[in-house]
């Protein structure tokens, strides 16, 4: 599992600096995992706030939030160089 | 307004839909069982290929209207047909998903023809087996089904069975004269007047015999002995035309033969069990659930029925004309 | 050995409906997937979209046969299982289900041989009519059905007279309390397990390093659907939960494993639990501190009821409602997770690449399927005794019919029914390893109902090749 996601960073390293519309950034790998497990956290905060943990309002809030940044990322980092 | 007999009106609708619609989906299965050549085996699957699924639907409708109009009758009848209802069942499933496995299997579509064929067949059966058990009569105490799951199996359900399985294999030889090329026109004669024949010998049988085990069959033949009569002339005359009839008549004309001799068996049959619902013990009223739920199941009925018909004629007319030869996807 | 003919009732009638929820889930969504990626061909003309219709339709025909099959048994089963039940609720849902047939499976069925069979006879835009006809249907058709079992679930709307069930409001019996909630659930439900089935097919042939612009376009657009579709699922999934907890507490108390009236504070969250229903305790049990608490009561000590709570003649089998309900709500998690995932790896460019992930998508290919029939045994194994809620028991509801009849009739459904998912499961891998099929380029999309009266083949390969040389 960490050889994978080790050949994974570092294609990623390669791609990160000629990626459309990325900025060509040296990042370590540190760093990057830094990034990773912040993302998860964020995601497990996301899942808790939209079971309700935290109420009715906040969790329509959440979902909200959640759903826009979602449809966000998916447009802004398009997965084909030629989008639709 | 009658909600019983107008409820009563749109099942004996659905029940004549289904027959005549899956009747002749059926009796091409079951003719499929008689035909030894492959290519012609999938021309005639592939006639009934784009409409069987609405045919099919019609008796789901039967069995729902059966639920929400005259729940004590259905949860009579159920019972008291339990094996050939489960028998019959597990055979629409069979040839319901045989016509997309044998499309994918080239190596075992021979098997699953025959599985399409026996299916049709088990199904056609158990249809007229339960037709027949209505007509026999079931046991019924204080609304609930009272007798035995193999009271079916006597001899009336029987006979009804091998009836029904020529009727339906007269509907898809009339069917497939209709829809099919040059190379299974003869075919389509032959089985015709193999089936018509037999359809109407065993009719015949049927009748009798009912009348005879059958007390209120008997009564009902004594107060509509004219009607009942003449509905069996004509069969008469349309089962000795369609055996008569050559292999050049009009392309359609087997097919609505066939037809009208459904159509007559059916107008028999209500006329003999009206106005009772589980012959000869519930009647319509006494089966009926409550007038809150007719009135919902009406209202439906008269609003959507027609849009379906459209559309599923729509449907039939899409597809119209004979069958291609190679399949849908050439 | 005589057998209880209500449980053999109970088993036959389980067994066939958790096999036919597993067509109608995979067609709701792949009804709508096909809808969506047609939609997506008339408007790009890239033949990548007409290659994953196809790959897919071929699928979804099966699916959609054994879907029709299996839930005509259902429609008579009823009244051969369950007679009293039948003549009982007959009244309330009767009708609900008869407009069910009217209103979505002619439809289905009525479109269905143009989706299937017109591609050749009718331009593309009445076909993709046919397509969206299709997917309305099925929708329209899980509309009514949950409609029904919810008012089994939470019965409203009518009065109880001398054993007889009448309606005294339409609106009340449709619009049941649960419904709601449990219809947005179930939908939901159905989209994703098409969004992960298709994203899984994707992913395996991603790995494979095959097909890579049918496999791309799919993975893209089954996680970009199943992310957006776990977060509403979840967020439903706890309204549901509410609901539930509301109307049937004994189901939600089975569910989560507690046995004391009022259990600890702070309350753990169970993963693992060995109960002893006779004993009304747990012999053993695994969870996670304060989880309990934080989650089933949104506070960090609140405390949770348990099943002890309800009378035990009335109680549900705990162990069943427990991990079915484990099941869904930990799959639940790790679609959640794969979503979030999903978005990283979007945002990094790397959603393609990462091996990990793929194989994630690939072993989560059914996990849909899975978690929907865990969801329905949470429904049903916590509904019990009851088959109406507070209205019916099931031991009261069964037909007068021996146990004999049962078994055997038993014994032959799970017989055929194992041969359909053999061969279904046969046929669609062998699809998948054949894998999408170069599509034939169609001609300009100039389909219009013109088109439909000529009654001569359209674009078959022959008259493009023909057209293209004149």
């Amino acid at each position: 599992m960490t050889s994978s996601s080790m050949q994974a960073n570092s294609d990623s390293q390669s791609k990160w600096s000629s990626k459309v519309g990325g900025k060509p950034m040296k990042i370590s790998n540190g760093m990057r995992r830094v990034y990773g497990v912040t993302a998860a956290l964020i995601g497990v905060l996301f899942f808790f706030i939209i079971v309700g943990v935290f109420g009715l309002s906040l969790a329509i809030a959440g979902l909200a939030v959640f759903v826009l940044g979602a449809v966000v990322v998916c447009r802004a980092f398009p997965t084909e160089r030629a989008e639709l | 307004m009658d909600l019983p007999l107008l409820s009563a009106f749109f099942l004996a609708f659905t029940l004549t839909l289904y027959v005549i619609l899956d009747g002749f989906d059926l009796g091409v299965g079951i003719l499929l069982l008689f035909q030894p050549t492959k290519t012609s085996r999938d021309h005639m699957v592939d006639s009934i290929t784009p409409t069987w699924d609405g045919n099919e639907t019609w008796i789901i409708m039967a069995g729902v209207t059966l639920l929400a109009a005259f729940p004590i009758a259905y949860s009579i009848l159920l019972p008291a047909f339990y094996l050939p209802v489960i028998l019959m069942l597990l055979a629409l499933g069979f040839r319901g998903v045989s016509f997309e496995f044998r499309v994918q299997s080239k190596e075992h579509r021979r098997e699953w023809d025959v599985a399409f064929g026996v299916g049709s067949l088990v199904a056609a059966l158990m249809q007229g087996l339960i037709l027949g058990g209505l007509m026999q009569g079931v046991t019924v105490q204080n609304r609930n089904f009272a007798g035995s799951v193999l009271d079916i199996f006597r001899p009336l359900p029987i006979i009804s069975g091998i009836t029904l399985l020529f009727g339906y294999a007269v509907l898809g030889a009339g069917w497939l004269k209709l829809k099919s090329n040059e190379s299974l026109q003869h075919f389509a004669s032959r089985s015709r007047q193999a089936s018509a024949p037999a359809f109407a010998v065993f009719f015949g049988i049927a009748c009798i015999y009912a009348v005879r085990i059958q007390p209120g069959i008997r009564s009902q033949w004594a107060s509509h002995g004219t009607a009942l009569a003449c509905l069996v002339g004509l069969f008469a005359i349309a089962a000795g035309t369609l055996t008569a009839l050559s292999g050049k008549s009009r392309p359609a004309l087997p097919f609505l033969l066939g037809l009208l001799l459904f159509v007559v068996g059916i107008s028999g049959i209500a006329l003999i069990v009206f106005p009772e619902i589980v012959p000869f013990s519930v009647s319509l009223w006494d089966a009926s659930s409550s007038s809150t739920s007719q009135r919902l199941v009406m209202i439906g009925a008269a609003c959507v029925t027609p849009v379906v018909l459209a559309y599923s004629a729509f449907a039939y007319w899409i597809f119209r004309g004979k069958t291609p030869e190679n399949g849908w996807e050439a | 050995m005589k057998l209880d003919p209500s449980i053999l009732a109970r088993i036959q009638f389980a067994f066939t409906v958790s096999f036919h929820i597993i067509f109608p889930t995979m067609s709701i969504g792949l009804a709508s997937f096909l809808a969506v990626i047609e939609a997506l061909w008339l408007k790009t003309k890239n033949p990548v979209y007409l290659q994953i219709y196809r790959f897919w339709l071929n699928i979804f025909a099966m699916g959609f046969g054994i879907g029709v099959v299996t839930g005509i048994v259902l429609s008579f089963e009823f009244g051969l299982g369950f007679a009293r039940f039948s003549q009982m609720a007959g009244p309330a849902i009767g009708p609900l289900i008869a407009l069910e047939v009217l209103t979505a499976f002619f439809l289905e069925a009525g479109f269905l041989g143009i989706m299937l069979f017109g591609l050749h006879r009718v331009g593309p835009k009445l076909h993709f009519f046919a397509t969206c006809m299709v997917a309305v249907g099925t929708l329209i058709s899980a509309s009514w059905i949950l409609s029904a079992n919810s008012w089994m679930q939470t019965p409203a709307g009518v009065a109880i007279h001398d054993g007889q069930l009448t309606v005294v409001n339409w609106l009340h019996v449709l619009m049941n309390p649960s419904w709601p909630y449990r219809l947005p659930h179930m939908l939901a439900a159905a989209y994703l397990t098409a969004s992960f089935m298709v994203a899984g097919v994707g992913a395996w042939y991603l790995l494979q390093g095959k097909h890579r612009d049918f496999a791309r376009r799919t993975v893209a657009l089954g996680t970009a659907f199943a992310t957006v579709l776990i977060a509403g699922q979840v967020f439903i999934g706890d309204l549901v939960y509410g609901t539930m907890l509301k109307y049937q507490p004994s189901k939600m108390q089975a569910a989560e494993g507690f046995w004391e009236k009022q259990s600890q504070s702070p309350a753990p969250y169970y993963w693992f639990i060995v109960p002893d229903q006779k004993g009304q305790r747990n012999r053993f049990v695994l969870g996670t501190p304060y989880l309990g608490s934080i989650w089933l009561t949104h506070s960090l000590n609140g405390r949770v009821e348990g099943l002890t709570n309800t009378p035990r003649e009335l109680q549900p089998r705990m162990a069943l409602v427990f991990y079915a309900f484990r099941i869904m709500y930990c799959l639940a998690m790790l679609m959640f997770a794969l979503g979030v995932a999903s978005l990283w790896l979007r945002f990094r460019g790397t959603l393609f690449n990462s091996r990990w992930f793929l194989w994630m998508l690939v072993f989560m290919t059914p996990s849909g399927i899975i978690a929907t029939l865990a969801g329905w045994y949470v429904a049903e194994t916590g509904r019990q005794p009851w088959v109406i809620y507070g209205i019916l028991r099931t031991v009261d509801a069964v037909s007068p019919v021996p146990s004999q009849a049962l078994l055997s009739t038993l014994i032959a459904f799970v017989c055929v029914y194992a041969v359909f998912i053999t061969a279904f499961l046969i046929f669609t891998f062998r699809i998948i390893r054949r894998g999408p099929v170069e599509a034939p380029v169609y001609a300009e999309a100039s389909g219009s109902i013109k088109n439909a009266f000529r009654p001569h083949v359209l674009d078959s390969p022959k008259r493009l090749a023909d057209s293209q040389f004149s």
